[in-house]
Parts: structure tokens; sequence; C-alpha cells
């Protein structure tokens, strides 16, 4: 991310780890060739599939992860009910007590 | 426009090194800027080094990294540093300008060149772009007649060095230590050994830059070295200045005794 | 050896290469030579399959979330990367690093982090294999992850809180690319994700593609067939790559990433590269 003198511009996301203005080569490139499909998923929708995931599973998610389980809907969506996903996990959300008790006014 | 190579065959003529003098545009402001390249130019400077300042400078140390984050902050454009390059290239020495390569490949390798040799600026130091990758720029330099001026290492091999000397054109720059920029207490002891092994590839002129701050330093590399870079200890200058003209004013000073320095 | 610009593994289609000063080319050739020996050295290999099965806990299981699935209205299956030690899937790529950096003979590590999720990381495999180690964190994140800072101290990392630029995860790793130039004799600098210059995206996605060849696995032998969708977060991009790589060649399975789009791609306020940036060089490669 850039601006036109190819200045990096400041990323914003609540997820610290995704908090980042570049992205890997490969990832660039699965994109230009269609293999892979990529979407943005605003930190309301994040936050939502975290507390989801700790509703429905006792299972508490990185922020990061959350991302990814909210993109089950849009997955859902195109592919319908009879679809079977499988999500990376990819970390756990203790480290993200703060962010989460602040978000949902738990504290 | 001047090649930069001028510079050098003048300074070899008078049987001496060039000294080299970097500034980032817009800093401390644009009209100090060119304030100070005047003071350079003034104070005996044979090639001018302008920075073009860019959010993530990974090979500058601390007091470059204040200077253009301070330009950047001012607002500083790549439209700014051409402005100021066309002032610098009509006070009398050739220009080049030092960038980051994401700018040049945001603005247009094409577009750049253009406006860069309409400004009557010499060439390119490109610190974080290896002939390797520079596909582009070799071929438009060249249409655009533009000096292209890599960085060698210690670190690099006989090979690399062999490869990088022949992709550049107008001088090569021997980065002196191991190290990003700055001000350092002792020069390089592994420098000179890194000039022989390029003059061993090159018959172009080598600069010597990373940590040259006085002017026994400046004598020191310049009895080994075509070319004697200065970037950190002229930007501290202003930086550490209560007011712009009192910087203006050390620049100039220091200035002429690195200009002093290279004269042996 | 001549540098391995211009090798098919250093870049994916215009992307990739080597956008870094020449003073780190010999690293990084090092660290291509070595790693291209690792991976067909099966005395690494093993070792490296040793660490993470007896050290971080792999495989990691693969969870049919029953009562998810029916919230969200299809079959989910979760792969646990969570329940790896340190919590997180980075150990996976950190082990294989800090196992060639003992090979390169090298005694200290460098990381940067964001959340502080790398940095532990690091800073465990530096415990475990006797390294010395230091964590670039920008200041912001310092602050947003306190804990974090104590865990890596604890572990005996230096942490360095980053003052310059936006104070967080990119200058960290400008700071981190400053101290490898410097100390690059002595040093390997443990990129955290598929980012950098060549061979790190392709040598970090490898380490990390263990989450994909056990999914893929787990689900032939839970569905007796491959899922329709594979998903994961993309910030740099690791673990996504972990768990895209071995489903890339089934043409079947629908990959999809999703960035973070912070308060929506029309406020600015996003971390969303692929979905609103435009192609440039950042932190030593071309994406």
């Amino acid at each position: 991310m850039q601006d036109e003198d190819g200045q990096t511009r400041e990323s914003h996301s609540i997820s610290a780890g995704l908090d980042y203005p570049g992205v890997g080569p490969e990832h660039a490139w699965l994109k230009d060739t269609g293999r892979a499909t990529y979407e943005p998923v605003d930190d309301d929708d994040a936050m939502e599939a975290f507390r989801l995931l700790c509703r429905t599973e006792g299972i508490i998610p990185a922020i990061e992860s959350a991302h990814a389980l909210a993109g089950v809907h849009s997955v859902v969506r195109k592919l319908g009910a009879d679809a079977v996903l499988l999500v990376n996990l990819s970390g756990r959300g203790d480290k993200d007590m703060t962010t989460a008790a602040e978000w949902f006014g738990l504290v | 426009m001047r090649s930069s190579g001028e510079a050098f065959a003048k300074a070899r003529a008078e049987k001496r090194a060039a000294f080299v003098g970097y500034l980032p545009a817009g800093f401390p402001s644009y009209d100090g800027c060119i304030e100070a390249l005047r003071a350079l130019v003034d104070g005996g400077v044979d090639l001018i080094e302008l920075g073009l300042p860019y959010s993530d400078p990974v090979i500058d140390g601390v007091t470059i990294q204040a200077a253009t984050e301070q330009a950047l902050r001012q607002g500083t454009r790549i439209a700014d540093v051409m402005r100021a390059a066309e002032a610098a290239a009509a006070m009398g020495v050739p220009v080049v300008v030092m960038t980051y390569w994401n700018p040049v490949l945001a603005y247009g390798v094409e577009r750049f060149a253009t406006d860069l040799a309409a400004a009557g600026c010499s060439g390119l130091i490109t610190p974080d772009l290896i002939p390797d990758e520079a596909g582009d720029w070799l071929e438009i330099s060249a249409g655009h007649d533009l000096d292209r001026v890599f960085l060698v290492a210690p670190s690099s091999t006989p090979a690399r060095i062999a490869s990088t000397t022949a992709a550049c054109r107008g001088w090569v720059y021997a980065a002196s230590t191991m190290g990003v920029t700055g001000a350092r207490e002792a020069t390089s002891s592994v420098a000179p050994d890194l000039v022989k092994r390029v003059r061993e590839t090159t018959q172009l002129p080598v600069g010597v830059g990373l940590g040259v701050s006085n002017r026994a330093q400046a004598t020191e590399v310049a009895s080994y070295a075509d070319g004697v870079i200065v970037g950190s200890a002229l930007v501290r200058c202003l930086l550490d200045a209560a007011d712009v003209p009192s910087g203006v004013k050390a620049v100039g000073a220091l200035a002429a005794e690195l200009a002093a320095g290279v004269r042996g | 050896m001549a540098t391995t610009v211009g090798q098919d593994e250093d870049r994916f289609g215009p992307y990739g290469g080597r956008y870094v000063p020449e003073a780190l080319i010999a690293a990084l050739d090092e660290l291509a030579t070595t790693y291209r020996a690792a991976r067909t050295d099966p005395e690494f290999q093993t070792e490296f399959g040793r660490l993470l099965r007896d050290y971080a806990g792999r495989p990691s299981l693969l969870y049919d979330a029953t009562r998810f699935s029916e919230a969200v209205g299809a079959r989910v299956l979760l792969k646990r990367e969570d329940l790896n030690h340190t919590g997180a899937h980075k150990i996976n790529n950190v082990l294989g690093q800090t196992l060639l950096t003992q090979r390169m003979g090298k005694p200290r590590v460098i990381a940067e982090t964001g959340a502080g999720q790398h940095g532990v990381a690091t800073a465990t495999a530096a415990a475990l294999f006797g390294l010395e180690c230091t964590v670039y964190m920008g200041e912001v994140d310092t602050e947003r992850q306190a804990l974090n800072v104590a865990r890596m101290r604890l572990l005996g990392a230096e942490v360095v809180a980053v003052k310059s630029g936006s104070r967080t995860l990119k200058d960290a790793m400008n700071e981190a690319f400053r101290d490898w130039v410097t100390n690059v004799e002595t040093t390997h600098y443990v990129i955290g994700s598929v980012g950098g210059p060549a061979p790190f995206p392709a040598m970090v996605r490898d380490f990390a593609s263990i989450i994909g060849t056990e999914a893929r696995a787990q689900c032939q032998d839970r569905l007796g067939r491959l899922p329709d969708a594979v998903l994961a977060c993309v910030g740099g991009g690791s673990n996504a790559m972990g768990i895209f790589t071995a489903f890339i060649p089934d043409g079947q399975v629908g990959l999809y990433g999703f960035e973070a789009g912070g308060e929506g791609i029309e406020t600015g306020k996003h971390a969303a590269t692929l979905t609103g940036g435009s192609p440039g060089v950042l932190h030593g490669s071309r994406s």
C-alpha cells in the first residue's frame, strides 16, 4: 500500500498481526493468475466471528484467525450449504484479551 | 547536462580526490535545502548527491532518517525533489539523485528518467537496487544518457563486484563498512581493500562512503579513493542548528573543511 | 556461488526478487545455498520433523466445528494451529530457520514482530538452541502487547522498541534490516512471513507448508475427499501460504485469503494490500 510517490501508507487493523502494508509476492501472483481469491474482512465482522467461535465451540481464536472465520459467510454464499470448508485457525486468542475486552465492553 | 564523471575527471586533473556531498531534498525546508546546497557548492563540493526522502529508508542511520522523516512530514513530493535537483544543477556542479527504488517504480521509471534528465541531473544512486533487478533502469538510463551508480560492499564477492561495476555508468559507490549511513569515529580498515578489488574490474572512478565526517578522515579516504562521500555529518549540521541560517552556515564551514581534506 | 536471482524459486511471475542493499547479497546467497542443501538432506528433514513433533506438538488437530458450522450454514473444519507450542503457526517456520542458523554457524538471530507472536516464537527457539536473540518491535506495539514483551524478555531475548516512522511492524522490519546489514556475519534474520528478499518467500512457505500437507491428508481420512474451499487470513501471508500450498495442484479446491479490511476499504483505514493496494517494492521484494 503506497501513495502515488511510492511512499508506504500506514495500515490499519484491529489485529496487530495483519497490520502490515505489504504482502508476500506469491499471494500477488496467485491473485493475478486467479488461483486464489482475496477479500477484505472489516474489524466489525472479524470480531463478530471471534465471538461466534468462542460461544459455539469454546475456542478463543486469534483476531487474525477470526478474519478467516468471518470469511466463511462469503464462501458459503458462493459455494452453497453443501460445501465443506477448511479454515486455518492460525493462532489462539490469549494475546488478544485486552483488545477483545475493550471491544465487547467486558471489563 | 553534466556527467557525474566530470567531477571525478576535474579532481583527477588536480591530482586529488573528489568531494561528494549528500543532502536530502526538502530538509530542513524546501528553501532551506536550496540554501544548504548553495553553501555546499560555495564550500567546494565537486558533486552533489541529492537524497529523495522515502518512508522506509533501510540503509540509513538515525541522522538521515530524522531528516528525511521531517522532509516527508512537511509534504515533500517527488516533484519537489525534481525542482530542487534542477536548482542544484544550475549551481555549477553535477548532481546525482540518491533514491530507494520504490518511489521510482511508483512514479514510472521512464517518466522519472525523463524528468531527471530535464532537470539537468547526471543520474541516480540506487542503494536498494542491484543490477540483477535493474533491467528497466539499465535500458532507460542509457536512452536518457543518465549515470547509473550501484553500490558494492565489503561482503561482495569478486564475481559480484565485476558484474556490478560492469553495470555502473559514471562511477562506482563503495560502501566502506557493513552497516547503515552515519558518522563514525574511525574510518573503515576494509575500504582500501574494497577499492583495490573494484579497480581490478573497472576503469570507472570509485567513491567511498559511509562514515566520513571530518577533514582528517576525508584526507585518509582521499589517499586511496577517487571520491569521498559525506552525508550524515552534513545533515547533522542542519539538525543540530538552532535555526536554518546557522545550519546553512555550518554546512558551508564543514564543506570547506572537507574540500580542504580531499586536497590532502 | 553466484546470486540465485533469476532462478524460478525466487520469482512468482513479476513478483519477488531481491530489492536489498548489495551488502546483504552474500548472506542471502549463503542462506539460499544452505537451505537448498537442507531441503534434500535427510538428516535435516529428520531433525526438523522431530522438532515439529516433539517440541511444537505436531501434527495439529483437524477439528469438525459442528456448532459453528450450524451457525454459519455449512460444514467447517478447523486446522488447529492454535494448539502448537507458543500458540500459533509461527513456530513451524521459526524452527526451520533456527536449524538453518545453526547450520550456518551463526550465534545470533534477530526478528521483527507486530503482535509479538513471531517474536515470542523466535525468542523460544533461540532459548532452545542457545542463540543470542534481539527482537525489534514498534513502540506502539510494545505498549499494545506488553505481556508479549515480558514473555520474550523472560525467554532471554533483548526487545528493542522502535521509535522511527509509524512505530509499528513495518518500522520494526526496517530496523531489523539495519541490524542485519551491520551484523550479517554473525546474525541470521528470521523473517516471520512470506515476504522479504529471495530466498525468504519460498523458504518460509516451505517451512509453513506442513500445515496444508497435514490438513490435506487429514481431510482425505475424515471425508474421503478434499474440502471444497480452504480459507486463511492474510497479513504478510505465511499461514495462508502454509495451508494453500498443498492444495494448489487441486484445481477443484477454492483458495480464499481474507485481508484486514480495518474500518472499511472505502475509509482508507485498512490493511487489505491485495484489494486496496498497488504493486510495489517493500522490505526486499516486489509484490
